[in-house]
């Protein structure tokens, strides 16, 4: 209540200030030769120190007192322009920019946006440019967005082959990536060989690991916002490549000049056709669709619908089919109700699903999870100091768990559906950016968070409302069995959960060089991703929050110390943070989730706490830019026994999981350490390299061993207390584009090498006993040794 | 899948991936004592045999040494045949197990005392085992094999397929059904030779201590494993439990044997290699 005060007043208390008569220039920032929308594109009137960046539409708006300026329109890699402003009335000017001629006589070679905001109070933000995905080195080929990021400070995987990624020290269900504001549910192919994201249909990265405004929910970890491009409104454009596993096909152009514009890109893997002639029983096989339609109706109204359709299939020694992937479609309505007020209206439906069919077991099993997703996001452009964003957005979810049913002949299998789960989540917020002074600069804004677990068929009831029976002998958990199955019916609500979510971010600018930015982030979670391997596998289902299991809640706090040097030539920041989880959902050991239709009786609710210090350095311009990133950091969780629900007079108390205490997360790296350099030798040469290290997984070695069964059978001590070796790698890139030469086509040969020294990086260890000798053996997996590999890349 | 197979072991068999032994410290701490007290009921048997194997813990790269106990009981007294063996053996003819009764099993090791308790469970015959043939038949040697699961209640099963493989399954999704499923053998089996296959009724608590000690004694550990833990049975230290000051084990998390006591009924089924 009393922040809510205090944003009245301050919202006020800027509102005063604009006395003297007020003009506004809005309008859209263009690339020149393409027409998209730029995003980020800093448009300020330098006398009055005072500017705005343009949103995710490409839309800006200031509104000044009348007088002349001049207004300076700036985004790295463009030219910049610098014209004369007569502000005597409102106006509309639409900008176009003009990518830099890539010379190599230039002193200045274009490279990442802005990337220390000194004045913003907007931290812990990781941003890459395509170009810059484009040019890392990696596995196979194929630029990779996850894998590039996984190259800046707080962002880790849990190995090579592991999907998606983890954010200060937060587990892979907590982040919410978003194509086009839908979600995506799993950003991985092949197991996290390859990221969902085509590069060539893609705009824009950005990773909030801290600070995220009041916009976004739902996720507590980070959120990674990518934008696909409109099209190109002007030319028809054509560019595509050729990798060892994969081929990728973009086309882009106008359906009406400079009106409307389309764009269609494809991926697929064909690795699978030519493993078979290895003799190699296993095949892996990928595809994605992007597709985005754009129409500029006029000035104040544009439609853009886009859909994406992804999809993995694998089968492995004839045995086990797994088919996956996510699916969305979106439409979404840019209208301006004025200069100062921009709106846009989203309707999002997006779907994930995973099957699984296992030959010798005679068995086939399906999920899916679809949710749609109405939200109505608008932007005030109060002033040059005070912009208002505020918003409704209400996502309904269905978790389809699928059935289970016979594959084959002779299976005894007996086809059953599992329990349809429905849920809505309402969300309303108000995110104000401030300009207090020239140098302190606030953003806070409160989300408000109303999650619904409606009805379904069936709910099972327990004993004391406990679906887990605590063994205190044996010290295990074990379910319980349902003293009753309701049917509450899809109409009405089972559980309500309503959670008020403040953000504040501030920054102090010392100097135009150096700020200082320090924020507070909570945010809700409800829905659950069941995984209880140490990365996700894309046969995980998500799980509601609802009568069994309460919504994730996150406190972060982050502080940092930004700094552009030699006139952002270099530029440092640092930053650190701790992070508290409640009602992080743990699993009993040895607990079976998949087709589980009682979930709740193999979960507990324990916390999750994550610390650590960031480091980033980087040079952004010349032939030689890149990088060096470093995080020290700690995650751990843990999972105490539950408080006795009554007293029976004597010791009831419960052991938790792991006997309550602290353990390491799987992502826990305390040390991360990323290298990235590039090097333009000349105009057709360019040369990339990046080297990772960080330390060793936690995993579990034996303490020692028991015989059962005539095996010999390792035993193990509290979970994660051992690491693997530290992992590290060099890889490097050499890209040669030859002369065009009065060519249509421009052309890109990328000759990369994985693993450059050829380290033995441990994926996991087993420990069993040799059958031949007789003798207990540890025995290493390793996924990636050297890997070259040539792409061939083309536009026209 | 409340099945019990292992599933997703999967990337690390892909394209890349190499696999090597090598050397590593591995930690340890005091022995403790392990029990294998899997009784196997052979109701076809005439005379009910059945043996407890008593062993001390070593570090995952020593031998793992015989202990004696001061006694052993399962209802009547078990007795180590072969002195220094380890093994205590049931009388044979005196004691008879019956389907669906609650055991105790009590040991003394030392001056420590310990409990475990199980139910007979009682399980169906195999009905066929027939040796397939994959279209791709690579390497290895797979078996059809058949059963009618019971009705009106949850069945486990753990399937000794010979060799030290084993395997378990429920019937959570084929209740009452005849179930087939296939079983491809890791161990490479010689033509001709005569392979014998086991199929035993355990309940819930044993079979999920099963499916754990499958996965981390001979599956590979992988990032689609769960993190690997304690394994811990169902025997006790009942040493302190007085009901005065203990009633029961919370306190003491650390003190428990290894092992685990179950009482099984079996049925074997042969087939012979083609």
């Amino acid at each position: 209540m009393r922040t809510l005060l205090m944003l009245l007043f301050l919202s006020c208390y800027a509102l005063q200030l604009q006395a003297q008569q007020r003009f506004t220039i809005s309008g859209n920032v263009t690339e020149a030769s393409s027409n998209e929308f730029l995003i980020g594109v800093t448009v300020a009137i330098p006398e009055l120190n005072t500017g705005v960046v343009t949103n995710e539409y490409g839309f800006y708006s200031l509104t000044l007192s009348a007088g002349n300026y001049e207004i300076l329109i700036s985004y790295l890699g463009y030219d910049r322009i610098v014209e004369p402003l007569a502000l005597d009335q409102d106006k509309t000017v639409n900008f176009q920019l003009i990518e830099k001629a890539d010379q190599l006589e230039e002193v200045v070679i274009s490279g990442e946006k802005d990337p220390t905001n000194i004045g913003s109070p907007q931290m812990s933000i990781n941003e890459l440019s395509i170009q810059s995905i484009r040019n890392i080195p990696v596995a196979l080929g194929e630029a990779d967005v996850i894998k590039s990021l996984l190259m800046l400070p707080g962002v880790t995987n849990a190995g090579e082959t592991s999907s998606g990624f983890n954010v200060r020290g937060g587990a892979a269900d907590q982040n919410l990536i978003l194509l086009d504001e839908a979600t995506i549910y799993n950003p991985s192919h092949l197991f996290g060989f390859f990221s969902v994201f085509n590069t060539d249909a893609i705009k824009d990265v950005k990773l909030y690991k801290g600070g995220i405004p009041a916009k976004y929910g739902g996720r507590i970890s980070s959120v990674l916002d990518i934008h696909q491009k409109e099209g190109n409104s002007k030319d028809l454009k054509v560019r595509g490549g050729i990798g060892a596993t994969a081929g990728r096909l973009m086309v882009e152009g106008p359906l009406k000049k400079e009106k409307s514009s389309f764009l269609l890109a494809g991926r697929s893997s064909y690795a699978h056709l030519y493993l078979p002639l290895f003799d190699f029983d296993n095949s892996a096989f990928f595809y994605d669709l992007n597709s985005k339609f754009t129409f500029r109706l006029n000035q104040n109204n544009k439609i853009f619908f886009s859909g994406y359709l992804g999809r993995d299939a694998f089968t492995i020694d004839d045995n086990f089919t797994n088919e996956y992937g996510n699916s969305v479609v979106n439409f979404r309505w840019n209208h301006l109700f004025s200069q100062k007020l921009f709106s846009n209206l989203s309707l999002i439906y997006s779907g994930y699903d995973a099957g699984l069919k296992l030959e010798h077991e005679k068995i086939k099993w399906t999920s899916a999870i679809n949710n749609f997703n109405i939200k109505y996001d608008l932007k005030n452009y109060i002033n040059d100091r005070l912009q208002l964003n505020y918003g409704i957005n209400n996502i309904y979810y269905h978790f389809d768990p699928g059935k289970v049913s016979p594959n084959g002949a002779n299976s005894g299998i007996v086809e059953s559906d599992l329990i349809q789960k429905y849920a809505n989540e309402l969300s309303v917020y108000i995110d104000i950016e401030q300009g207090i002074s020239d140098r302190l600069n606030l953003q806070y804004g409160l989300r408000l968070s109303h999650f619904m677990r409606l009805g379904q068929d069936s709910l099972n009831l327990y004993k004391f409302d406990d679906p887990l029976f605590f063994d205190p002998f044996l010290l295990i958990y074990l379910p319980s069995e349902p003293i009753k199955v309701t049917a509450p019916g899809r109409g009405g609500v089972m559980k309500r959960f309503t959670n008020l979510e403040p953000r504040l971010s501030l920054s102090y600018s010392f100097n135009p060089n150096t700020s200082l930015k320090a924020s507070y982030t909570r945010m809700a979670q409800y829905l659950h991703l069941l995984s209880n391997t140490s990365a996700p596998t894309p046969v995980d289902v998500w799980a509601p929050s609802g009568p069994y299991a309460k919504p994730q809640i996150l406190d972060q706090f982050a502080l940092g110390l930004f700094k552009k040097i030699d006139h952002g030539k270099y530029s440092f920041e640092t930053e650190g943070f701790y992070k508290q989880i409640d009602n992080r959902l743990d699993y009993i050991d040895g607990a079976d989730l998949i087709a589980n239709n009682a979930v709740e009786q193999i979960i507990l609710e324990g916390e999750a706490r994550s610390y650590g210090w960031e480091f980033l350095f980087r040079k952004n311009q010349g032939k030689f830019q890149g990088w060096l990133a470093y995080t020290l950091s700690h995650s751990e969780q843990r999972t105490p026994g539950r408080i006795p629900k009554f007293d029976n007079g004597r010791s009831n108390l419960e052991t938790g999981i792991n006997l309550g205490r602290w353990y390491n997360n799987a992502y826990d790296k305390t040390h991360d350490l990323s290298v990235y350099a590039s090097f333009k030798v000349s105009k057709f040469w360019s040369l990339n390299a990046n080297f990772i290290f960080q330390t060793g997984q936690p995993t579990n070695y034996p303490i020692g061993q028991f015989e059962f069964f005539e095996q010999s059978v390792p035993y193990f001590g509290e979970r994660n207390r051992i690491r693997l070796p530290d992992y590290h790698r060099l890889d490097f890139s050499a890209t040669f584009t030859p002369s065009r030469s009065g060519k249509k086509i421009e052309s890109e040969w990328v000759f990369s090498i994985y693993n450059l020294y050829n380290r033995v990086n441990t994926a996991s260890i087993n420990f069993r006993r040799n059958l031949d000798s007789g003798e207990n053996e540890a025995i290493r997996t390793s996924i990636f040794g050297i890997v070259p590999t040539l792409t061939y890349n083309f536009k026209f | 899948m409340k099945t019990g197979y292992s599933i997703l072991p999967i990337l690390l068999v892909l394209i890349m991936s190499c696999e090597d032994v090598i050397k590593v410290d591995t930690p340890s701490e005091e022995p403790r004592l392990s029990i294998d007290a899997l009784l196997k009921i052979d109701t076809t048997d005439l005379f009910q045999r059945y043996q407890v194997k008593v062993r001390l813990t070593d570090s995952f790269f020593g031998q793992i040494p015989v202990t004696k106990l001061k006694q052993i009981t399962i209802g009547a007294v078990l007795n180590e045949r072969v002195p220094g063996s380890g093994n205590y053996e049931g009388s044979g003819g005196g004691f008879q197990f019956y389907e669906e009764f609650e055991y105790i099993l009590q040991v003394e090791h030392q001056d420590q005392r310990y409990l475990a308790r199980a139910t007979n469970i009682a399980t169906s015959a195999i009905d066929t085992i027939t040796q397939v043939t994959h279209a791709s038949s690579n390497d290895g040697v797979s078996i059809a094999i058949s059963f009618k699961d019971a009705p009106d209640k949850k069945n486990f099963y753990l399937f000794d397929m010979g060799f030290s493989e084993l395997m378990v399954l429920d019937d959570a999704f084929f209740n009452g059904q005849t179930h087939q499923f296939i079983y491809k053998y890791k161990t490479a089996l010689k033509p001709d030779e005569q392979v014998e296959v086991a199929i035993m009724g355990i309940d819930e608590a044993f079979h999920n201590y099963m499916k754990q000690l499958i996965s981390q004694s001979v599956d590979n550990i992988s990032p689609f494993d769960t993190p690997v833990a304690t394994l811990r049975g169902n025997i006790i230290n009942v040493t302190e439990i007085d009901n005065i000051d203990f009633f029961d084990n919370v306190s003491q998390p650390e003190n428990f044997a290894l092992g685990y006591f179950a009482i099984a009924q079996i049925y074997k089924k042969s087939f012979i290699v083609r």
